[in-house]
């Protein structure tokens, strides 16, 4: 059953490895999240390029092999589990002759990074990719066009237009879904236990099998990885908040002052 | 006078859709041309082809001492439309038959929904969507090699993409739904393509857009964002954005359709100004009022093509066309 002293025992015992998981967790996450969405941005051109009629023959090949394989690549990264990702990842870069385990950093701060950290990296960047061009082009095409037009009759060119007019209303108006994503990648962090990752899951099952208290241990965990996803949840709110322009308070009572003129 | 801008022999097809067919117009230096017409008449797709917003199907333009397109035949003109017309004429004595036997199908359903009955539909409906991808697409009957000699010999003349904004930057346009910057304020709308396209110094180009924005009266919204604007005032701050690039010509998408009666009569005030100062622009507009006192030139379009032109006084009071006369009856009362 239930016992609270081994519970405490826990935190008292092995927060240092706690911390160093939820640490990395949290780098594996936002890391992943922020690179995925910037590869995601050509992810999304590429797989929405399309020669002009006009366009000489060889410009006709070439967009659509690059819209081929920008397609293949969202298809198939969004259709396997990551943790089969990260295992095909793994066998495959050891065959290559890379060897993650043995990989050495001049310090190791609180145990977090090493070589499997930057393999599990490498991983979730690379599937959070195939669906954040999902979330950008829902983006661009949620974008009134005649914008664009408005700026093409301006004599703006389609690079400008695109990174100072499509691109910060698209990702104004999809984060939300970003933030979402990032939320899952927090939990599903989790999987890249099975290339030896040490994230918050890998430490807490080995805290688990030290300690014989297994309920106690993911209990905690449970906890731990609800209050970082609440916290996330908060801070984008806030994110979004000060992209409207709206005054930012942390105070909780303010809006019931505000309403009620308390 | 100096024509600035000429347009010959525009032609667009979307598919075997003729929306323009051979336009013909000269603008010279000063002129005020409103180009009036029922709706669907192409007066718009008129308008966004002189700055290649839409893509020509063929035509002439000639802006600033430079030709900036020309297609002289394009893929239509090699279309065999005898054997076209021939194969349309066998798919419909084949075809309306079972379109015919398919809508009966459907009212008959409507009285009595009976199994039989819904079967019977069934079967006309699977033989109407067959006979349908049996239609004859007009361009399996043009001639690809005879085309394909003919623009190696003739190649296509379009400006590259920097002459294009080149072109654009002269030649503004005023759209009926603002295209305002969401993203930004409305100095920045203002701004930005100053900084950007003309490379102005942000303080100079501030200067500038404030100047503009206190001529059409928009001087309290600098801070506001176009979503917090009314359609009066966005369409201000779109014609103040396109007054910054200093034009050549301006052209006007219907730019009072969007507006209630009282906005209407702002922007045509304001229209009225620019027109007296002296700015070229060509004004799509359903607004008789304005085409008759504010334009010197009037264009009537009908189906593709322009009916009659001519100057605005003589063109109101003595219509020639048979058509002319029907459309302005509509507004005289």
């Amino acid at each position: 059953m239930f016992d609270f002293s081994r519970f405490w025992g826990i935190i008292t015992d092995w927060h240092e490895l706690i911390i160093a998981g939820i640490l990395s967790t949290l780098i594996l996450s936002i890391v992943g999240t922020v690179v995925g969405l910037l590869l995601g941005i050509p992810l999304a051109y590429g797989k929405r390029l399309h020669a002009k009629a006009y366009d000489p023959k060889i410009k006709k090949v070439l967009y659509g092999v690059i819209r081929w394989i920008c397609n293949i690549y969202s298809t198939v990264l969004r259709g396997t589990p990551m943790m089969v990702q990260a295992l095909i990842f793994k066998f495959a870069t050891q065959a290559m002759g890379i060897s993650w385990g043995s990989m050495k950093f001049p310090s190791e701060i609180l145990n977090v990074f090493n070589g499997w950290f930057f393999a599990g990296l490498i991983v979730i960047t690379f599937n959070t990719a195939a669906y954040m061009g999902e979330v950008v082009i829902s983006g661009i095409n949620g974008i009134d066009t005649g914008q664009i037009e408005g700026a093409k009759s301006l004599g703006l060119s389609s690079y400008r237009t695109t990174f100072s007019i499509v691109l910060p209303q698209a990702l104004r108006n999809s984060l939300p879904t970003i933030g979402n994503e990032l939320i899952i990648n927090i939990k599903d962090s989790s999987v890249l236990n099975v290339i030896a990752v040490t994230e918050l899951y890998y430490r807490l099952i080995s805290i688990a099998s030290a300690t014989y208290s297994f309920l106690e241990a993911y209990l905690l965990l449970a906890i731990i990885y609800l209050i970082m996803t609440l916290l996330t949840s908060l801070v984008l709110k806030l994110i979004e908040k000060k992209l409207d322009g709206k005054k930012i308070s942390l105070n909780p009572f303010g809006r019931l002052r505000r309403n009620f003129n308390v | 006078m100096s024509s600035i801008l000429s347009i010959s022999n525009l032609a667009k097809y979307f598919g075997d859709n003729k929306v323009l067919k051979d336009i013909n117009l000269e603008v010279n230096k000063g002129d005020v041309i409103a180009i009036i017409g029922s709706s669907g008449s192409g007066k718009s797709t008129f308008l966004r082809c002189i700055n290649l917003l839409e893509e020509p199907s063929k035509g002439t333009f000639f802006f600033n001492n430079q030709t900036y397109f020309s297609i002289k035949k394009n893929k239509e003109d090699f279309v065999d439309f005898n054997l076209f017309n021939e194969d349309l004429d066998v798919f419909n004595n084949e075809f309306l038959p079972i379109e015919e036997e398919y809508n009966l199908r459907k009212n008959l359903l409507i009285e009595d929904d009976s199994k039989e009955n819904k079967l019977l539909l069934k079967e006309a409906k699977r033989n109407y969507k067959a006979a349908l991808k049996r239609k004859p697409d007009i361009f399996d009957y043009y001639d690809s090699k005879a085309f394909k000699r003919y623009w190696k010999n003739n190649p296509p003349l379009i400006v590259n993409e920097k002459g294009l904004r080149e072109i654009r930057s002269k030649m503004l346009m005023v759209f009926q739904s603002f295209n305002l910057f969401n993203n930004m304020d409305v100095l920045d709308n203002c701004v930005f393509p100053l900084v950007k396209v003309k490379k102005m110094k942000p303080e100079v180009a501030k200067e500038i857009a404030i100047e503009k924005l206190k001529q059409v009266n928009m001087l309290d919204h600098l801070g506001d964002r176009p979503k917090t604007l009314s359609g009066g005032q966005k369409q201000r701050v779109a014609i103040a954005r396109s007054l910054c690039m200093s034009p050549d010509i301006i052209l006007f998408d219907e730019p009072t359709s969007a507006l209630d009666p009282e906005m209407v009569g702002d922007i045509l005030e304001i229209m009225k100004d620019l027109a007296s100062q002296g700015l070229t622009m060509i004004v799509v507009t359903h607004e008789m009022n304005f085409a008759r006192n504010v334009a010197n030139r009037v264009v009537f379009m009908e189906d593709g093509y322009i009916v009659e032109s001519g100057e605005s006084k003589e063109f109101f009071s003595n219509p020639k066309e048979k058509r002319t006369k029907e459309f302005l009856k509509n507004f005289r009362q």
